[in-house]
């Protein structure tokens, strides 16, 4: 049952652009989150999505978190492991070898990427209902568990999580984003019928659990990191229902801030003051809450420059009845809500949103927005909440003038789905995506766009001096004649999600470069020349 | 005949819970029946029965019962356009906004005459995020009544929805001039402002939104992020602190509230609510949440001495007053009212009383 307000506005068909091959490009594999009667919040979120090019072989791999049940919880047995596979460079995935497969934890959310050794192979951070785990890779030959050395604990639950140099010491930091305090046995299960939602009875929470603090840990650079989360400051603020992260420069000072997205509590700007401490600035800089002063249920999170402006704007996928919000850059170093200038704010007024992202799908030289939806309640389908469980995911095309017209995504129809990350998986030079739906198979959508005169692309990796090897936290420029882009390096996804180190530009009819401008991290800028487009720049930054 | 059709109805809603019913299923009756219709000219006598247990139920804010009554109405007499009227606008106050506007929709196809009541139905579908047809049919409802002020005010956030803020600001300034005091309109109209970058007449709209209703959180959002822009951060700062002492409190109100729409005489969630109310501040809202709330337990002597000392925390001694005549009464016999209410006439410096609750006490407890 679709909800009565896009039975009235039927949904315009799919752009020919994406195509699901899933069923091709990883067979058989699919995640777990529970039971399917969601009895309890821990079984809501589902697993993740960890793009990355992990083997170094120029091809983007996928790691899919998996998840638990609480019944395998409850006899102690360990959570269904996260799985590598590696990509073969067309968009399909074939299952890494013994050498990279790592053990089940506890319950699996998401995680995160980053090289926080400096070694010039991308780790991995684990998310979980429990302490945060971290697999060293072992210079392209396979995954080594090396949680217990980390000291990242303790962890109670923690849902996404993003590598960053917030100190610019060239050591990968790390931030995780915790959600709340579950103990099964003394929350309400779904079927003693305490918690409703428009009258029908469903999983109790996040209302009345205890919200947790997000923690950074400080990177030692040799696998070791130290909880630095109250000399951050980070206590400053209350604890939240903490989902999604992102890390931006939002302010332009040339260092890292990061943002989280809180269910139901106001989400949260840590601005960096550039001294090892983080200032809470959400309400401040206008993106804590939606327009009308209220909080939403926040989840996903889409980060870029889509105005235009030389700083990102951000996208904040919410729970049914609250719009999706685009809080984009302005004056100052504040956000204004444009959800309803851009046309989005009304469409998505039904939906439930989760894993969402920038890019220019189209290759028209402006950027898109993806997101993908789902309820947390099966439910939805009841009588009376204009809302449904499975539900359309959307491709938000720029139309300019600020505008985006909303059209299904794929020719899937109505899914339930959860995080979702982007990477150019078949090495065409178009973004395509990964999605997990909840209890089901993993998506990939292979993207179809044209490459011709009018669609240019440049795609931009770069080579840091330093730990900081894949340069998070460099912003990258392209000036032609007439015109600039500029985005971003980060691995962070949003929700329980992360992507490759490298920047994808859409470029249009752009035929010709005169520069690319790359402001490393600590600030040094470098000029490189870019001579023919439509391929994959790899930028070393210049000795002192 | 009547009657009989009512048993059915009820055996019907027993059969099946009322929240779970899509009012799409119930029965329609023959074309044309009601396109006559006029509520002016209904009588009494011809009210279907179930009729009074829906208005009884809606006095009581019992929604379950009221929804249950309008769905028997509904099934023993199909298509009987008040009952139609009243489960959309009872729907949309549930926030089951499809079925509100399916059901407002269904009286505008009985009794196409009567598009001026159907204000609901243009909330509904705004509530849904259509915004477009939201504003179609508010101006249907305005044609017929140009001067109400809720559709006016519908309009005005249809328009701002739809990227026509100017018009929005115009509508808006209509409904100012109507209801010089409709605070939620002062607030509508400083987000515009604030959005358009007119930054000082959003502040002074701000203002006087906050002015009227100092205990709206929404108030002192807008006036925070205004102040905030303006580049006054210690303002900003300011109303920031007041919007977040509110607002970590509204939050759990509109809960409790919509709780209770489903709940409407569970005592410990009126209670939770007085509490939250008393909370804020505002003596009006905490006295009107009381008043439920002893309703609700009519002789609960408990929940008076609990209603007591939140009015005398506000210092609204009228209406503690009020609270303590009728413990005088309800707790009689009983000591430690009593105890409580010599400290309470202690707290209001009325002597007199005072003494008297001290006595009534000493003697009750044989001190």
């Amino acid at each position: 049952m679709i909800f009565a307000a896009l039975q009235q506005q039927p949904v315009p068909p799919p752009l020919p652009l994406f195509e699901e091959i899933g069923e091709q490009a990883l067979p058989g594999v699919r995640t777990t989150c529970g039971t399917s009667a969601k009895d309890y919040i821990l079984e809501v979120n589902g697993g993740g999505v960890l793009l990355a090019d992990f083997d170094g072989d120029g091809k983007t791999d996928v790691v899919i978190v998996d998840g638990s049940t609480l019944a395998r919880a409850a006899k102690g047995e360990p959570g269904f492991p996260p799985r590598l596979f590696l990509g073969r460079g067309d968009g399909t995935f074939m299952p890494a070898g013994e050498s990279w497969a790592m053990g089940g934890g506890r319950f699996g959310m998401g995680g995160a990427v980053g090289d926080y050794d400096g070694d010039g192979w991308l780790d991995l951070a684990i998310t979980q209902w429990g302490p945060t785990r971290l697999f060293h890779n072992e210079a392209g030959k396979g995954f080594r568990e090396v949680t217990e050395k980390a000291g990242l604990g303790p962890g109670s639950w923690g849902s996404s999580a993003a590598f960053l140099d917030y100190d610019h010491d060239g050591k990968l930091d790390l931030f995780v984003v915790n959600y709340l305090e579950f103990d099964p046995s003394k929350v309400h299960a779904r079927a003693e019928g305490l918690c409703n939602w428009k009258g029908h009875p469903v999983m109790c929470g996040p209302q009345g659990m205890t919200p947790l603090r997000s923690q950074l840990f400080h990177g030692g650079g040799d696998g070791s990191f130290t909880d630095v989360s109250a000399a951050a400051k980070l206590e400053t603020a209350a604890p939240a229902f903490g989902l999604g992260v992102m890390t931006l420069d939002f302010d332009g000072d040339g260092d890292t801030d990061i943002y989280v997205t809180n269910d139901s509590t106001p989400n949260y700007l840590w601005e960096n003051l550039g001294d090892g401490t983080f200032r809470e600035v959400g309400f401040l800089r206008g993106v804590s809450h939606d327009a009308n002063g209220k909080e939403q249920a926040s989840m996903g999170i889409a980060c870029a420059d889509w105005n235009g402006d030389g700083r990102d704007d951000l996208f904040v996928t919410n729970f049914s009845g609250e719009t999706k919000v685009l809080y984009a850059s302005g004056k100052g170093a504040s956000f204004r809500e444009r959800s309803t200038s851009a046309g989005i704010a009304g469409p998505t007024m039904g939906l439930l949103g989760w894993g969402a992202s920038f890019g220019d799908y189209d290759l028209d030289g402006d950027l898109d927005l993806a997101f993908f939806d789902g309820h947390v309640y099966p439910e939805a389908d009841l009588p009376g909440t204009d809302t449904s469980y499975a539900q359309l995911d959307y491709l938000a095309e720029n139309v300019g003038s600020g505008r985006f017209a909303l059209r299904a995504l794929s020719a899937l129809g109505p899914a339930v789905s959860r995080a979702s990350a982007q990477a150019d998986l078949d090495g065409d030079g178009d973004l395509d995506l990964v999605a997990l739906r909840i209890d089901g198979p993993v998506r990939v959508l292979r993207n179809r766009a044209l490459h011709d005169a009018a669609h240019h692309w440049l795609g931009v990796r770069l080579r840091a001096r330093g730990g900081n090897r894949f340069a998070l936290g460099a912003r990258v420029t392209l000036l032609w004649k007439g015109g600039s882009a500029s985005a971003e390096m980060r691995t962070a996804g949003g929700f329980q999600a992360a992507v490759p180190p490298e920047l994808h530009f859409g470029l249009g009819s752009v035929s010709a470069l005169e520069k690319v401008r790359v402001r490393w991290p600590g600030g040094v800028e470098q000029d490189f020349e870019a001579k023919e487009l439509d391929r994959w720049l790899v930028l070393e930054e210049r000795a002192p | 005949m009547i009657a009989a059709l009512v048993c059915t109805a009820l055996l019907f809603c027993a059969q099946q819970q009322p929240l779970e019913l899509d009012p799409r299923t119930l029965p329609s009756a023959q074309a044309g029946r009601w396109k006559d219709f006029d509520p002016a000219k209904l009588r009494a006598q011809e009210l279907p029965p179930s009729m009074r247990e829906v208005k009884a139920a809606l006095e009581a804010l019992d929604y379950p019962r009221a929804l249950a009554g309008l769905q028997a109405t509904l099934t023993g007499t199909p298509d009987f356009p008040p009952a139609w009227h009243q489960l959309g606008v009872l729907y949309f106050k549930l926030q089951r906004y499809g079925d509100g506007a399916a059901c407002l929709e269904r009286y505008l196809a009985v009794a196409p005459q009567r598009i001026g009541d159907t204000r609901v139905l243009a909330h509904c579908y705004y509530s849904l995020g259509d915004y477009a047809r939201a504003r179609a049919h508010y101006e249907k409802v305005l044609a017929v009544h140009p001067e109400e002020v809720e559709a006016l005010r519908g309009h005005a956030l249809a328009l701002m929805r739809l990227a026509e803020p100017s018009e929005a600001l115009v509508e808006l300034e209509q409904v100012l001039k109507l209801a010089p005091g409709h605070q939620e309109a002062w607030e509508w109209k400083a987000q515009i402002l604030f959005d358009l970058e007119e930054l000082e007449p959003a502040r002074a709209a701000a203002e006087h939104a906050r002015d009227l209703d100092p205990f709206s959180p929404r108030a002192w959002f807008l006036l925070g992020r205004v102040c905030a822009d303006l580049g006054r951060d210690e303002d900003a700062t300011a109303a920031n602190r007041r919007f977040q002492e509110l607002n970590s409190i509204s939050g759990d109100l509109r809960q409790v509230e919509s709780d209770l729409c489903y709940k409407p005489g569970d005592v410990a969630l009126l209670k939770h609510l007085a509490e939250l109310r008393a909370r804020t501040g505002d003596r009006a809202r905490t006295r009107s949440d009381l008043a439920r709330l002893f309703s609700a337990a009519p002789t609960s002597i408990e929940l008076r001495l609990f209603g007591l000392e939140r009015l005398a925390a506000l210092g609204d001694f009228d209406a503690a007053r009020l609270v303590a005549q009728k413990l005088e009464q309800l707790g009689a016999q009983d000591a430690n009212t009593w105890k409580q209410l010599e400290a309470f006439y202690a707290r209001a410096k009325d002597r007199q009383k005072q003494i008297e609750a001290g006595e009534r006490f000493r003697r009750l407890s044989g001190k």
